[in-house]
């Protein structure tokens, strides 16, 4: 598809200079982004680019530190989510936003029924239901608007979901991975759609995709984030895929990994050919003592279900689990924390730390078992050992007995090593270790991360940050879709080469001069 | 939340600071009031509520719910009374084994509230209010026409029969048991884990199915204690005893500042939230207010207690 | 027993079965009793009365009591029996106001209606059986008035407010101290033994001088016996309940209550259902109410009574 020219009108939004900080990390750090009428502007960028943090901004969800937002030339403060929504923007996110209880017509016009008496407020139900079909029908959506919303599939929510955005003459469409639940069909049928809104109303899309064919066949231009930054904006046909991918992770500054000693030869852990419903379709990996395996790929590719199989978390329906050699069936969290294998979540703040609980007794969790023979806590112990995590991780707090929810995000982090640091397991599996955490927050996690090689761990490290997992991985295995795309040792590979593996792109590209780091 | 003394001292002071406020705002303002003899009645008149509220406790530090407790302890009464009461001169059974036959009772049906609860995934809410109604009907159906009253000496002494000491053991007996499962042992560790966030609490090994329907059993057994000593005190059963009070046995422990959600709290402010309940209708009653006003300021304080404890954790936060 | 708890179960599902079927053709001698708590040793023995009396006069009898005293249940209950096609009604109401729209439906259906025990505001009620209980809570405020000579406060603690039991009862006993110019205590418990229990200990700790106290029915006044026993006041106290339940005939017998206002529930049974027998049977001059007489019962009596 190509553009027509739209230098001439005004662009429907402009960010300019956007900031947004979270506690220790700058999720935005003074980018730009522009909206032309009638165009399907995509906005690419790994996972913590910034692309969501941008779009939330734009959507009123968060405040941004500072910046400006235009929408259609005139400047706006966006202080609620009700504001953009007041301006025609409409937002649809991966999850469904509908109320599944009603029926399509009731979602479509949600908090904008026709009435018969504005008054006494009573629903006008035969406009209702004629309207909402009226809709149905200019998109193209087989359905019955009296059909009741729980009980359609997920891509008929999604079809309802856009027809909603659009029913109320919107100007802006933000779109966000739109097409994962679609299939065939239907994808055509949304593409169709938005080329005849593109075309006959000039109405503007930002288009959120990791689908890359998808972003040829429907995007006008492209704007590339990287680190929270910038990284270009240019028409799509301008671009190849590789120039693309490489936008996306190259000109990086390298930060501060660790030294990596060897590992050892005997194996901590092995995993045969598991199987997870629709998630995990037949993995197999192996771990060494005093080795780290960084598994990464993109978000679904199967990496927490993984890592929650694994230690018992949840269960899956078939392959076997080895520890040190022996077979292991692990049917709950505590059976695989007896196996030896503890499972740091990917959220901490939920799932890993009870937040109003100090942290004290968040760290005699796991082991408790040890810290209280014959059932009676030893105080004086357990307190002993807090002191000694608490110093030699540097968890910098008031004292032990602070709630963790009032740690920063680095802190906690710590905290939550220290407890599975005193449940002595030896398989150690990280979700995200790093995620919302600064420079040097990390580095304090690296380092705890190779004294626990020196312990006789072994850790399977679950990451979306393919630096990360280049520089901290003795071997890096690559998943997508629920299956081992590929692995690589330490050195022989680079960002780009994961990418490539983890979106199912060919494996192997064309090698022009160097990919200098 | 346990190992902290400081912290638990505090916490503990504040509501004792309520409690001592309300005493002497009544030994001031009432002459009658004033007499020594006045303690020892509130303390007679909580016993039976102290026993109650400190299973009640345990419940809602473990993060559940139990709304039947007031009808079990009706349903234990009953029990209780048809097997030790004296018609025709002779109990069906003496009282070690119908004590403990009670005790299973209460047990048994914490037990199935709690299995109920956590196997089912209906929330305890309902379980707890379909149990209470469950539990009236059958204590009803075993009172009806019965006569149950005139027990053994031995059954009697339970209830304070030759002095108040026996019934305080029990109670005090209670409080402690609970107090010291709660702060020194595995168990009451994990129950305060898994009402702080029992998610997290599975993640890291604890069995949260079996605790937390233990919990529930304790509840139970509690409401079977209590009513064994008011059944004694009073010297005949009923069916419509315990009406209400599993709200004020929720309303004490709310006073005494255990949260409601779980994860925090101890018995000895329950103690204290249930004394702060018994003095303010002591002493109203002897300003001559009747007991319908009782409930309404009763009322009032429960939403004051709550309030003034969500503010100064706000304040805490900052 | 447990036998009646079940034959009212069974009613209420047989009832429930024939309320969809329509008129059944042998429903004009049948009679339907609702009383007041299938539970209650009183009305047990009410019910047992009225039920004989019924088979002696060759009527069908039908007892659609509930367990617990609620208008709601009675009130279902009147609306299947006027769908059952009954002959006639006899009713202790649980409360005096709720029963209106459905003892329409009967007047409307041509079924006379008999209540008994507590009053209900109709006027076209055929007739009324109760104990007068504001009689007999007088023939308690004279018993209270004559033991007490004139010294010391009374403490009336008693039943729900606004039933027309609980009200009569604590009026004859008021009215009389009132007249005595005897100071009154006036509290209520709900019927319920353990609120009763502690009023008695709150008021005798903040009055030194009670010197009776009068309760509106048996459990409450065996609650307040406790905590009169507890401050070892036993004897020093006059105790004065209502109902007669063999708790307290036994209390009475050991001298830990003084005495109880016995009703005759065996009368009451009796006399209500003859009075609809009459009236089926096309009589018209029948008495708009009859009050049966209560009787105080104290140790030198007690021995009558005691089963």
């Amino acid at each position: 598809m190509h553009p027509h020219d739209h230098t001439t009108k005004a662009p429907l939004v402009e960010m300019k200079g956007i900031v947004k900080r979270f506690p220790g990390v700058m999720a935005l750090d003074g980018v730009n982004f522009e909206l032309r009428p009638g165009e399907v502007h995509v906005l690419l960028g790994e996972n913590g680019a910034g692309k969501s943090t941008l779009i939330k901004v734009l959507s009123g969800a968060h405040t941004p530190d500072a910046g400006e937002i235009f929408v259609g030339g005139r400047k706006v403060n966006i202080t609620s989510p009700q504001v953009p929504l007041d301006m025609g923007l409409r937002f649809i996110y991966q999850e469904i936003n509908l109320v599944g209880e009603i029926d399509i017509a009731r979602n479509i016009f949600l908090g904008c029924e026709p009435m018969r008496l504005r008054t006494l407020g009573l629903v006008d139900k035969s406009a209702l239901y004629s309207r909402a079909g009226e809709h149905l029908r200019r998109f193209h959506i087989d359905l019955d608007p009296r059909d009741i919303v729980g009980r359609l599939s997920v891509t008929q929510q999604k079809m309802v979901e856009i027809a909603r955005a659009l029913a109320t003459d919107s100007k802006v469409l933000v779109l966000d991975e739109p097409t994962d639940v679609l299939e065939d069909r239907s994808r055509n049928d949304l593409f169709e759609m938005i080329g005849r809104l593109k075309h006959d109303h000039q109405v503007g899309f930002i288009y959120i995709s990791h689908r890359y064919a998808e972003v040829y066949e429907l995007g006008d231009r492209v704007t590339i984030l990287r680190d929270g930054r910038n990284a270009g904006t240019w028409r799509i046909d301008d671009l190849t895929l590789d120039e693309m991918i490489e936008r996306m992770v190259g000109g990086r500054v390298s930060r501060q990994y660790p030294d990596m000693q060897e590992p050892a030869e005997n194996e901590a852990l092995r995993v045969e050919n598991i199987v997870s419903g629709k998630v995990l379709d037949g993995v197999n990996l192996s771990l060494r003592q005093g080795e780290i395996v960084a598994v990464t790929g993109l978000m679904g590719a199967g990496k927490t279900e993984l890592g929650r199989a694994i230690a018992g978390v949840d269960r899956f329906d078939s392959g076997t689990v080895f520890v040190h050699g022996r077979k292991v069936v692990s049917k709950s969290p505590a059976a695989g924390i007896k196996n030896s294998i503890a499972y740091l979540t990917e959220d901490r703040k939920s799932e890993g730390l009870i937040l109003e609980h100090s942290i004290r007794d968040n760290y005699a969790l796991p082991s408790i078992g040890r810290l209280s023979p014959a059932g009676l806590l030893k105080h004086a112990r357990i307190n002993r050992e807090v002191q000694e995590y608490m110093t030699g991780l540097n968890i910098k707090a008031p004292d032990m007995f602070t709630p963790a929810g009032q740690l920063s995000g680095g802190n906690q982090q710590k905290a939550v090593l220290a407890k599975w640091l005193g449940a002595d397991c030896k398989v150690l599996i990280f979700d995200e270790p790093t995620r919302g955490i600064d420079i040097n927050g990390r580095a304090e996690v690296y380092r705890i991360m190779e004294e626990l090689l020196e312990r006789g761990a072994a850790i399977l490290m679950l990451t979306s940050d393919y630096t990360e997992a280049l520089a901290m991985g003795h071997r890096v295995v690559v998943l997508c879709r629920g299956q081992v795309a590929g692995t690589f040792d330490r050195g022989s590979a680079d960002e780009e080469d994961i990418l490539r593996l983890a979106i199912g792109a060919r494996a192997d590209r064309r090698r022009e001069g160097s990919t200098a780091k | 939340m346990i190992g902290d003394i400081r912290k638990q001292v505090i916490r503990s002071a504040e509501s004792l600071a309520g409690l001592v406020a309300i005493v002497l705002f009544f030994v001031i303002l009432s002459p009658s009031f004033r007499q020594w003899a006045t303690l020892t009645d509130i303390l007679e008149q909580s016993m039976e509520l102290a026993i109650l509220a400190a299973g009640t406790t345990l419940v809602l530090i473990s993060g559940g719910l139990d709304l039947s407790v007031g009808s079990v302890m009706a349903l234990c009464t009953c029990i209780a009374g048809s097997l030790l009461s004296g018609c025709q001169g002779q109990a069906v059974m003496s009282v070690a084994p119908a004590v403990a036959l009670t005790l299973a009772a209460g047990l048994g049906i914490g037990l199935v509230n709690g299995i109920t609860i956590k196997y089912t995934g209906v929330p305890a809410f309902i379980v707890t209010l379909g149990m209470m109604m469950i539990a009236r009907g059958a204590a009803l159906m075993l009172a009806a026409g019965r006569n149950m009253s005139d027990f053994s000496d031995a059954f009697l002494v339970l209830g304070g029969s030759h002095g108040y000491t026996v019934p305080l053991s029990i109670t005090a007996a209670v409080i402690v048991v609970i107090a010291l499962l709660l702060a020194m042992t595995r168990f009451g560790f994990n129950v305060y884990a898994i009402g702080g966030n029992e998610e997290v609490a599975r993640l890291s090994g604890v069995p949260v199915k079996r605790y937390a329907i233990a919990c529930y059993a304790l509840g139970g057994l509690c409401a079977a204690l209590a009513a064994i000593v008011q059944t004694s005190r009073f010297e005949f059963a009923k069916p419509n005893r315990g009406e209400s009070w599993e709200l004020m046995a929720i309303g004490a422990v709310v006073i005494g500042g255990t949260s409601l959600f779980g994860g925090s709290g101890g018995v000895g402010r329950t103690v204290i939230g249930v004394l702060i309940i018994k003095s303010l209708q002591t002493g109203l009653s002897h300003m001559g207010v009747g007991s319908y006003w009782q409930r309404i300021l009763i009322g009032v304080v429960i939403i004051l207690a709550v309030w003034i404890d969500r503010i100064q954790n706000r304040r805490r936060k900052t | 027993m447990r036998k009646n708890a079940i034959t009212a179960l069974a009613s209420v599902l047989v009832v429930g079965m024939l309320a969809g079927c329509g008129k059944d053709p042998d429903a004009r001698k049948k009679i339907v009793f609702i009383g007041y708590s299938s539970t209650n040793t009183f009305w047990i023995t009410l019910k047992n009365s009225a039920e004989k009396t019924a088979r002696k006069a060759g009527l069908d009898f039908a007892d659609m009591t509930s367990s617990d005293p609620d208008v709601v249940a009675q009130k279902a209950a009147v609306d299947n029996a006027i769908r059952m096609g009954v002959a006639g009604l006899v009713i202790g109401p649980a409360n005096s106001e709720g029963l209106g729209k459905s003892l329409d439906k009967a007047k409307a259906a041509g079924i006379p209606v008999v209540t008994v025990d507590t009053r209900v505001k109709h006027d076209w009620i055929s007739s009324h059986v109760a104990t007068d209980n504001v009689a007999a809570a007088e023939l308690a405020g004279d018993y209270i008035v004559e033991k007490l000579g004139g010294k010391g406060k009374v403490l009336i603690i008693g039943g729900t407010v606004g039933v027309q039991t609980a009200d009569d009862r604590r009026g004859g006993v008021f009215n009389k101290c009132k007249a005595a110019g005897i100071t009154v205590l006036d509290f209520d418990a709900n019927w319920k033994d353990d609120e009763a229990n502690r009023i008695a200990q709150e008021q005798l700790a903040a009055h030194a001088d009670i010197g009776a106290i009068f309760a509106a029915c048996d459990p409450m006044i065996l609650g307040a016996k406790v905590a009169v026993k507890r401050k070892g006041l036993l004897g020093k106290v006059l105790l004065v309940g209502f109902d007669a339940i063999p708790e307290a005939l036994a209390a009475v017998k050991k001298g830990e209550l003084d005495a109880t206002v016995r009703q005759d529930p065996v009368r009451m049974g009796k006399e209500g259902v003859e009075l609809m027998a009459r009236i089926l049977k096309g009589e018209t001059d029948i008495p708009k109410s009859i009050a049966i007489k209560a009787v105080i019962v104290d140790k030198s009596n007690v021995d009558e009574y005691i089963k």
